[in-house]
């Protein structure tokens, strides 16, 4: 069934490289995505939990604006508004970035910073579900803000999250085909072209929806791994990951924050 | 910085109007498809009916694992197809893309509904069940009037949670060429060349609707805050 | 007067100076109007029913609540809403909570050596040194290296005290130390606070065990309904109250 992608395109090259190629773009679109989600998704999280009203304001701020807006419409905005807001000269700088890298970056900080907001929604909610007194003892030891962010809080925060955090790897990795609206040639619009040059639209799409699969499955049992090596010694192990989710969710539908939500 | 003129938004909010109806007609037809076939995948599995339960286990997990516009080009590839075959004549019967949106975003949620109401099913009380059971009640009845309910209760704010989500993946039949929200903006750019007014509107419009909607959910989880931990 | 003065023993320094203190929770009245002053070396147990404001007193002592009137002084330090002073007052106030609260994705001896090592600057292996030896004195060394999770109540408490000796505080403050133990656990932990107390230790408890107070205190505090209804030396206390409230409170507790 899959013979077909080893045939010859019209500029030379098989079939199966350009999915090879939409791959490398869908990967390094998520591998960065990430990385700039974590970060700025562990810094808002924070921020919504501080004291200080003007920090807590403008993270909600954040994670309000770019949660409620489609990815979609966020990625016409990175590519098409924002060259048109800045200056004149940055404006036509940035439209001057050639294909496919004038797709890439917008699409970068988009998928990373939409990522992000959710990641903030689930920090606070690791954060929030820490009991009082961990706070309270490590400021009775003297540890200020910082110090207990540091050493007290985020640790335990970040552990208590890893399972949840697992939708949110997926989600980047499935939202990065969002970007072929903006002309990225990722590994969906790759399965397109393919399927619109040979006409074999099950095996194109066949294959793009393996590839996908064996990226969910790796982004699942990496997650676990790292679930298990943050284990606290003597606390009782996470079994099944989006299970538990799930029903810790439904049983604290009336308590736990929107944070902990599916993703697409 | 370009001159901006929002004042064509007003102009152009006749043409945006009939994309948002679009957009909330497809949600709307997306939440009753996959609320229906969702609690159906959900109750096949918690009774562990034998193959038609793993059957729906791996719809769902093919499902949640690939990116919403793989499944959008499946479906509309597929969904004529099928339906060819259902009415018996084999060819494929083209049903237009809006029907055929409908579907597709309905299968599609399915899966994400099916399994909050799973868990939801997991978490009421099996004495429920069992109390059914000693008042003769036939375990149809036991889980129209007593289960579902409660499980309807517990999960909604999750349910409606996944509804704006919903809302906001509607945008993508962009991909498709439909005309929702987006797809008229993008459209009504394309002529007035107002990309920056057109697309901030449709920004606007998103961000005041799901925003709004989320309030709401944060309401309904307070008022019925119901079993779980208080911290 | 003069020979008076000159035979009449040197003030005793005040650890803790409580004047006037108010403390609100929305329109309830935590704390009215208590003035306490504990001295050095001295051991104060604080009793009382239950929202007596015992608790929130000490918590009030190193910040952990705000006082909402009032003066306290700890050490010489002024309690204000400024950073710098809060913290310096902590460093010098061990804390040991009802629930232990210690950090459970750290080993026991890093528990221990957390605070020394951000806070005073000690070096790993100083810190490291200082920990072990007090978790010796606790004898709780040999589980150094597990996690609170590994370990029972009893233990984890022990735990707690050495991580707040840890800092070499000058006072020590214990909310109900031993409420949340199971019977059989409560004695290692109170012996270890006995032994605190022999030593000279400054202290300051709150606590439901009166077999405890009668041991170690210097004075007995009974408070009830945010304010300080009697005070006095335990013998006087416990064998002839003088208030009302205090029998009341005594009769229930001793039965």
């Amino acid at each position: 069934m899959f013979e077909v992608l080893f045939e010859q395109t019209a500029d030379g090259q098989r079939y199966i490289d350009w999915l090879l190629s939409g791959l490398g773009w869908t990967l390094a679109l998520a591998f960065f995505g990430w990385w700039i989600a974590f970060g700025v998704g562990v810094v808002v999280g924070i921020g919504r939990t501080v004291q200080n009203r003007i920090f807590a304001a403008l993270a909600r701020l954040y994670v309000e604006i770019f949660r409620n807006i489609p990815v979609l419409v966020q990625m016409f905005l990175w590519y098409f508004v924002l060259p048109e807001v800045l200056p004149s000269s940055f404006g036509n700088a940035i439209k001057q970035i050639p294909p496919p890298w004038g797709s890439f970056f917008p699409a970068l900080l988009c998928l990373g910073l939409y990522t992000a907001a959710r990641i903030a929604e689930q920090v606070r909610a690791g954060i929030e579900a820490l009991p009082r007194g961990q706070t309270e003892a490590a400021n009775a030891l003297g540890l200020g803000g910082y110090l207990t962010y540091r050493h007290v809080i985020l640790p335990q925060a970040l552990r208590v999250i890893v399972p949840s955090l697992t939708s949110e790897v997926m989600g980047v990795y499935k939202n990065t085909s969002v970007a072929l609206t903006i002309g990225l040639m990722e590994l969906t619009a790759q399965a397109r072209q393919i399927s619109e040059a040979t006409f074999q639209t099950f095996t194109a799409f066949g294959a793009a929806t393996l590839i996908y699969l064996a990226l969910a499955l790796i982004a699942y049992q990496s997650m676990m791994l790292i679930d298990k090596a943050v284990h606290i010694p003597g606390t009782t192990p996470v079994k099944d990951m989006t299970g538990q989710e799930l029903t810790e969710e439904v049983q604290q539908a009336g308590t736990l924050p929107d944070a902990v939500e599916i993703v697409k | 910085m370009n001159n901006l003129d929002f004042s064509i938004i007003l102009q152009a909010w006749p043409y945006l109007w009939s994309g948002l109806l679009f957009s909330l007609a497809l949600t709307a037809a997306a939440f009753l498809i996959g609320m229906v076939l969702g609690t159906c995948f959900a109750l096949v599995q918690h009774f562990t009916i034998p193959v038609v339960s793993q059957i729906v286990r791996g719809y769902i997990a093919l499902i949640r694992s690939i990116p919403l516009i793989l499944v959008l080009f499946w479906f509309f590839f597929l969904v004529p197809i099928v339906l060819g075959h259902l009415s018996g004549n084999g060819r494929p019967i083209p049903i237009g893309a809006t029907y055929t949106a409908f579907i597709t975003f309905g299968l599609f949620e399915a899966a994400y509904y099916s399994e909050i109401i799973r868990v939801g099913l997991r978490a009421v009380n099996k004495g429920q069940f069992e109390a059914s059971q000693a008042l003769a009640l036939s375990t149809f009845d036991a889980y129209r009037n007593v289960i579902m309910p409660q499980v309807i209760r517990v999960a909604s704010p999750i349910i409606l949670s996944q509804t704006i989500i919903l809302f906001q993946d509607t945008s993508l039949v962009y991909v498709l060429s439909l005309t929702d929200l987006v797809g008229a903006a993008s459209k009504l750019a394309q002529l007035n060349g107002r990309l920056v007014e057109m697309y901030l509107a449709v920004a606007a419009v998103y961000l005041v609707i799901s925003s709004a909607a989320s309030q709401f959910v944060g309401l309904l989880r307070k008022r019925y805050a119901f079993t779980g931990a208080h911290r | 007067m003069l020979q008076e003065s000159a035979n009449r023993p040197a003030e005793p320094f005040q650890m803790v100076v409580v004047q006037n203190l108010v403390k609100r929770f929305g329109s309830f009245a935590a704390l009215s109007d208590v003035t306490l002053n504990v001295a050095k070396g001295e051991k104060i147990v604080l009793c009382g029913p239950s929202g007596s404001g015992k608790s929130t007193l000490i918590r009030c002592i190193n910040h952990i609540e705000k006082h909402d009137g009032g003066r306290i002084v700890v050490d010489g330090v002024e309690l204000t809403d400024r950073m710098a002073d809060i913290n310096s007052v902590r460093c010098e106030v061990g804390m040991v909570f009802q629930n232990f609260n210690l950090f459970p994705h750290l080993s026991v001896v890093e528990n221990c050596m957390l605070a020394p090592m951000k806070v005073r600057g000690l070096s790993r292996s100083e810190a490291r040194d200082r920990a072990i030896g007090l978790l010796r004195k606790v004898r709780i060394h040999d589980q150094a290296n597990k996690y609170p999770a590994q370990l029972s109540g009893g233990q984890q408490q022990r735990v707690a005290i050495a991580r707040a000796l840890c800092m070499q505080p000058k006072i020590m403050l214990f909310d109900e130390p031993t409420s949340a133990l199971d019977p059989e656990m409560v004695k290692e932990v109170l012996e270890t606070i006995v032994e605190l107390a022999q030593e000279g230790m400054t202290m300051v408890c709150v606590t439901h065990e009166m077999g405890f107070a009668r041991e170690v205190a210097d004075r007995v505090v009974f408070m009830d309904r945010g304010s300080i209804v009697e005070e006095g030396d335990p013998n006087t206390f416990f064998h002839a109250p003088r208030t009302e409230r205090a029998k009341s409170f005594l009769n229930q507790i001793i039965h």
